[in-house]
């Protein structure tokens, strides 16, 4: 049996040496929700064209294609297969801000095979999209709601604040806060 | 959006961020159907799982 895209694109990643997660949907259950999605995104952290070109070279040999020419200083690239499986390649956690030692540092092994971004860059990578919709402040919520006693507060507020986002998460909050009055003592930000 | 200089942040999110009773209740409500799964006994790796699944079945029924 062929291996899914995805097992493919992580077998090639590690083979490159290069770091990676799962973004967006396909990666909720590691935060303990979830939702329906049909949509693959993986994000590598290539830091030199050479690794990059690597990673490209093995999914070539792969028949794993794209129809880009992919460099570092990209966002995203999309591969596609033979038999018309898809997915979003992305070089950053966001389309608004690039990795960093730290991002890397706190990546979380969600199982054996499957690795994402912790849930705290997660969290600023979904209000810091630049075509962010209802569904990443409500995956944001529900984030919040159930990982509560576990984030790392004090991280959160660092990275969003890098971010230029601390007022969207005071936001977020502050809704939880005002109609949830049970999750607003789990939550330290004000 | 492409931007090849994002070694510090972009502007953030312009879209204001609104939200209802209706959106927290609603996030409450999903947020809890996930504990609810895991009380009944699957994994977070099972959920993982089934949406891998989905996805291989949603890009079959694409083709």
């Amino acid at each position: 049996m062929v291996p899914k895209l995805l097992d493919r694109l992580i077998r090639h990643a590690n083979a490159s040496k290069l770091p990676s997660v799962i973004i967006g949907g396909l990666a909720l259950p590691a935060y303990n929700i979830a939702r329906a999605t049909i949509d693959i995104d993986f994000c590598i952290y290539a830091k030199t064209q050479k690794s990059l070109d690597k990673f490209i070279a093995f999914l070539a040999a792969d028949d794993i294609f794209t129809a880009q020419n992919p460099q570092t200083s990209d966002i995203l690239f999309v591969v596609f297969t033979s038999d018309h499986d898809e997915a979003e390649v992305w070089l950053t956690p966001c389309d608004r801000f690039r990795w960093d030692p730290e991002m890397v540092h706190r990546i979380l092994h969600f199982t054996k095979e499957y690795c994402v971004l912790s849930p705290e860059d997660f969290i600023t990578a979904k209000l810091g999209r630049a075509g962010r919709a209802e569904t990443d402040i409500d995956d944001v919520m529900q984030i919040v709601i159930n990982n509560a006693t576990s984030l790392d507060w004090k991280y959160l507020e660092e990275r969003v604040q890098w971010a230029g986002l601390n007022e969207d998460l005071r936001k977020v909050l502050s809704a939880l806060r005002k109609y949830d009055p049970e999750i607003a003592r789990d939550i330290p930000l004000e | 959006m492409v931007n090849s200089t994002l070694d510090t942040p972009q502007t953030p999110n312009d879209s204001e961020i609104h939200i209802t009773k209706a959106d927290v209740d609603r996030a409450v409500r999903n947020a809890r159907k996930f504990r609810e799964m895991v009380e009944r006994g699957k994994t977070a790796e099972d959920i993982f799982e089934d949406l891998l699944k989905l996805v291989h079945v949603g890009s079959e029924t694409t083709r």
